[in-house]
């Protein structure tokens, strides 16, 4: 089957003033068409960097990255000049964010952002991308969608406004959709309408990646996922392997932490301590100093991604080792 | 007890806010290292207040100051007379010199006034917020509602002709932007837990405002200042060119301009160099400004 | 239903009815306001002034009857309050007072000189907008590389001139000198004469260009060149640096990167979006630069012999002739409110978000 991503090794670094900050230090994973991979990790652990590397849009005199491979449907992205990159973002790739009042510009109507965007990349003129505008808008479940395209962002709410950048990424039928966070600063109820349109419109892209803290909501979407932490990949595989049956130390740290409803009364189980810093990574696996059955060679020697199930690969020595 | 452990949470909050603003100082001159041209600006200042303050002592006709030599009149510049002579046989280069010291004096005490009348009246109307912000604050906007400069003209017109008149017209129109900046700090900080533990102290609204909120709205006044000073002595050197600023035979850039402009066409040297030297004085000042702007208030956009 | 009065004088400065001109009656009223204070101003600047008007007017050896007789023509008998009351109510007449030194009134002097400081303030100002916001948003996107730096460091030293030296530099190098441009005035006077400009509107430019009279378009231009290019020095580099500033906000704001990972064209992000965004602060900064600009032209007047207002002002103050003096200031202190009036009307134009009036969903 023709994966829609492939990822060898990528590696984002950042030049700072106090030095190179590693924030994504070799991942790898694949996406098949028509799958929803949900990126999991804390804050900071560079989910957000990685997304945005993929795509290419972070600020090149600051950021580098490289890779042994970057491919999106069969296309090597990092080859691509500056102007073959702006044919693709949108068309071929496109990406929500966390805070939706923030990513849409405030003095211009959503009709004319959207129509702008339709008629760059599908070539028409403005009434026919207003038109298709207004079918996404009606796709994507707001009410109206006709005079919707005449209001102005700050008339409108966050989730309503959640929904206009889900319709600006899809309507042109872009190859993979990146969503980072983006039911995060939405209240409950509306976080689970986003998702479920989300998962609605699926069959609007060949692929979905879900970045998010939430566990939860990888649960709820996603067929994959892959856990991140301080710039590396310690576990990834089906949803239901990894959720069901977590392996490495830190995702079933993680899993503990969600409180249950049905569960018994006491302490909030958590995984103590902080995310390494990022200019100076510890030697050997990242998440070592706070992992609670790590052993010395842990220190030492970085785990690399061995499959131990079909399809589900974990980077720990204690788990290779039994 | 109460008392006491409100006093000791205050002095750990001045102790706390001295010793952020020391490291603050090493991350500043940092940050100012970083910025070639605030540098530059900073070595202009320097070398204009050097010139200002010690230049007098220096100078190698320094009784042109006051007497005038008529035999020597309108020599272009030569090794003896390094900007040449003006109308009156005074050396050009000891009375661009002389300039400097009072530009400087023009520019502090204006700047000074400026502040007094702006920090008061600002403080006053940010603590005490009701009618007296408001009449405040209507005053202000109706002194900010004339071109400022324009104002200081017709201000120093109506006075009597002179250096102190310059001045006091200046700061009359550049206090309104200092009671705004004061105002708005004082409005922030007037709900600090310091002040109400000060209060509960007993302190009157006087030891508050003078001891706990000027303190703090230091940082932006000072940024403003250095800002304005280079502005302030170009507003007092077009004031001097107009006439209604420093009167002869005082040495004033801008009135040596305006005096040097009846010759210009034969005898440029006598309107160039005071000219130049306004032009780099108010440039050091804004290269310097500007890096400082960079780094405490990068919204800030006025100017 | 009818109103009572006062309650109706309330709504109307609430703004209760939902129109744009209420809103522009609400902010008239404030304006109303600060032109009161503006006019306290110069009526104090009046009285302080150390120069007594019956002497000037009356000369050295006049009579007691009619220094009695000037006194009381300047209405100088009557307590100050009621001298503040006469002085509005001339004001509001438009008599500012008669200039002793053309011995015209005021306010026709003010109309005589009043265009052509309009077309030099007009011209340096189309200078600095068509200039300075190109190269300020360059400047802003090619940001911290070696033509930002220089660019800064061009448009500070801008700021930092005096404009009184530029002018006479300019002069020395392009009359003196090189011989390009003329020294002084507005029209040469053998066109003056031989091509004499009808005067429509008191724009020479636009004057000339209506009646075709293509010679004295040409010495127009010529002659205000100089001053103009001078007066726009600062304008310039003033514009270039708020634009730069602005635009830098802007663009480091959240949905120029969504706007940009939509793959829009760069040039659309800048001078569409992006610009449209900087607009509100840029414009006020404009408006300001344009108030401190005032000074600016007077400078400019007189050093290039222009004949406007600044000249004109200069004059009477060298003269101390103060009466100009204060209806110059008056007259432009007032232009100015209304300029700050017609930027806080373009804000509600150009953001969405700031309403003249309440909308209806």
């Amino acid at each position: 089957m023709d994966k829609l991503l492939k990822v060898k090794n990528l590696k984002t670094h950042f030049k700072t003033r106090k030095g190179i900050v590693k924030a994504v230090d070799g991942i790898s994973f694949e996406l098949e068409k028509g799958e929803v991979l949900g990126i999991a990790g804390e804050t900071g652990s560079g989910k957000s960097v990685a997304a945005k590397s993929i795509m290419r849009i972070l600020p090149s005199n600051t950021a580098f990255s490289k890779a042994d491979c970057l491919e999106l449907e069969g296309q090597n992205l990092l080859e691509l000049s500056k102007s073959d990159l702006k044919n693709i973002w949108g068309k071929k790739i496109a990406i929500i964010f966390q805070n939706p009042f923030s990513y849409i510009n405030p003095l211009f109507s959503i009709g004319k952002q959207m129509s702008d965007v339709i008629s760059f990349h599908e070539k028409i003129n403005k009434k026919e991308a207003l038109k298709i505008a207004s079918e996404m808008l009606h796709l994507v479940g707001m009410p109206n969608p006709k005079s919707i395209l005449k209001y102005y962002p700050h008339e409108l709410s966050g989730g309503m406004i959640q929904r206009v950048m889900i319709a600006m990424s899809l309507s042109c039928k872009p190859a993979l959709l990146i969503a980072d966070e983006p039911t995060t600063a939405l209240d409950v109820t509306v976080q689970a309408q986003i998702l479920k349109l989300l998962n609605d419109l699926r069959d609007k892209t060949s692929g979905i990646i879900l970045i998010t803290h939430n566990l939860a909501i990888i649960l709820e979407i996603c067929n994959a996922i892959a856990v991140m932490y301080a710039g590396k990949l310690l576990e990834k595989g089906c949803v239901e392997d990894v959720i069901y049956k977590p392996s490495h130390p830190y995702t079933q740290g993680l899993l503990q932490a969600i409180p249950k409803l049905d569960g018994q009364e006491g302490k909030l189980k958590y995984v103590p301590g902080n995310i390494p810093s990022a200019l100076n990574p510890p030697d050997g696996c990242r998440f070592s100093p706070r992992c609670p059955v790590s052993l010395p060679c842990c220190n030492h020697r970085e785990p690399v991604l061995t499959e131990i199930s079909p399809r589900h690969f974990v980077a720990c020595h204690r788990v290779t080792r039994s | 007890m109460e008392q006491i452990k409100n006093h000791t949470r205050l002095n750990n909050f001045i102790v706390k806010n001295l010793l952020i603003t020391i490291k603050n100082l090493d991350n500043i001159l940092y940050q100012l290292r970083q910025n070639k041209l605030s540098i530059l600006g900073l070595i202009m200042i320097s070398f204009f207040v050097i010139i200002a303050l010690f230049g007098p002592y220096f100078v190698p006709y320094a009784q042109d100051a006051m007497t005038t030599s008529v035999e020597n009149r309108l020599l272009p510049p030569s090794s003896e007379h390094f900007f040449g002579t003006d109308d009156l046989g005074r050396d050009v280069f000891t009375r661009v010199i002389l300039g400097a010291g009072v530009s400087l004096k023009i520019g502090i005490i204006a700047i000074s006034i400026t502040m007094f009348i702006g920090i008061s009246l600002g403080a006053i109307a940010g603590y005490f917020g009701g009618w007296i912000d408001e009449i405040i604050m209507r005053i202000t906007d109706i002194f900010l509602a004339f071109p400022n400069l324009l104002l200081a003209m017709a201000i120093a017109a109506a006075l009597k002709p002179g250096l102190t008149s310059a001045m006091l017209a200046i700061s009359l129109t550049w206090w309104p932007w200092y009671t705004r900046l004061v105002r708005g700090q004082t409005l922030q900080l007037k709900n600090q837990p310091f002040v109400y533990a000060s209060k509960s102290m007993g302190a009157n609204s006087l030891y508050i405002i003078v001891r706990h909120i000027l303190p703090n709205c230091i940082g932006p006044v000072i940024v403003n200042a250095s800002l304005d000073m280079g502005y302030i002595i170009l507003a007092a050197a077009s004031l001097g060119f107009i006439g209604v600023g420093a009167q002869p035979p005082t040495p004033e850039w801008g009135l040596m301009v305006s005096t040097g402009r009846k010759f210009f066409l034969d005898s440029s040297w006598m309107a160039i160099f005071p000219g130049m030297a306004i032009f780099f004085t108010v440039l050091g000042f804004n290269l310097l400004g500007d890096g400082l702007r960079d780094i405490f208030d990068p919204q800030s956009r006025l100017r | 239903m009818k109103y009572p009065l006062f309650e109706y004088f309330l709504l109307f400065i609430q703004g209760e009815r939902m129109n744009v001109l209420a809103y522009i009656r609400r902010r008239l009223f404030f304006l109303i306001l600060v032109l009161f204070g503006l006019s306290i101003i110069t009526f104090t600047l009046t009285k302080i002034v150390p120069v007594d008007p019956t002497v000037i007017w009356s000369g050295d050896r006049a009579s007691k009857e009619v220094i009695q007789k000037i006194r009381i023509d300047f209405g100088l008998d009557k307590s100050v309050p009621m001298q503040y009351y006469l002085y509005v109510s001339n004001l509001l007449k438009g008599n500012m007072g008669k200039s002793f030194t053309t011995k015209h009134f005021v306010i026709d002097d003010v109309k005589q000189f009043f265009p052509a400081t309009l077309e030099l303030v007009i011209f340096a100002w189309l200078f600095a907008l068509f200039i300075g916001i190109p190269v300020g948003i360059y400047s802003a996107v090619k940001s911290n590389t070696q033509i930002d730096h220089i660019g800064r460091f061009f448009s500070l030293s801008g700021v930092s001139l005096p404009l009184f030296w530029l002018g006479l530099l300019l002069q020395i190098l392009f009359f003196k000198k090189l011989g390009w441009f003329p020294l002084q005035g507005r029209i040469g006077t053998t066109t003056a004469i031989f091509h004499p400009l009808q005067s429509i509107t008191g724009l020479y430019i636009l004057d000339s260009l209506f009646t075709c009279n293509w010679i004295a378009l040409k010495d127009a231009l010529w002659h205000i060149s100089l001053p103009a290019i001078t007066l726009a020095f600062s304008a310039i580099a003033l514009v270039t640096r708020m634009t730069r500033s602005c635009m830098l906000e802007i663009l480091s704001k959240e949905y120029i990167t969504m706007e940009k990972a939509y793959g829009l064209p760069d040039r659309k992000i800048y001078f569409v979006y992006a610009l449209k965004n900087a607009l509100v602060p840029i414009i006020t900064i404009v408006a300001l630069a344009i108030g401190n600009n005032f000074l600016g032209a007077i400078l400019v007047e007189t050093v290039f012999d222009w004949p406007g207002l600044g000249r004109y002002a200069v004059r009477s103050i060298l003269a101390a002739d103060f009466a100009p003096v204060m209806g110059v200031t008056l007259i432009i202190g007032t232009i100015y409110v209304f300029l700050n009036l017609l930027v806080d009307i373009l804000y509600a134009l150009i953001d969405p978000r700031i309403t003249l009036f309440k909308k209806t969903k």
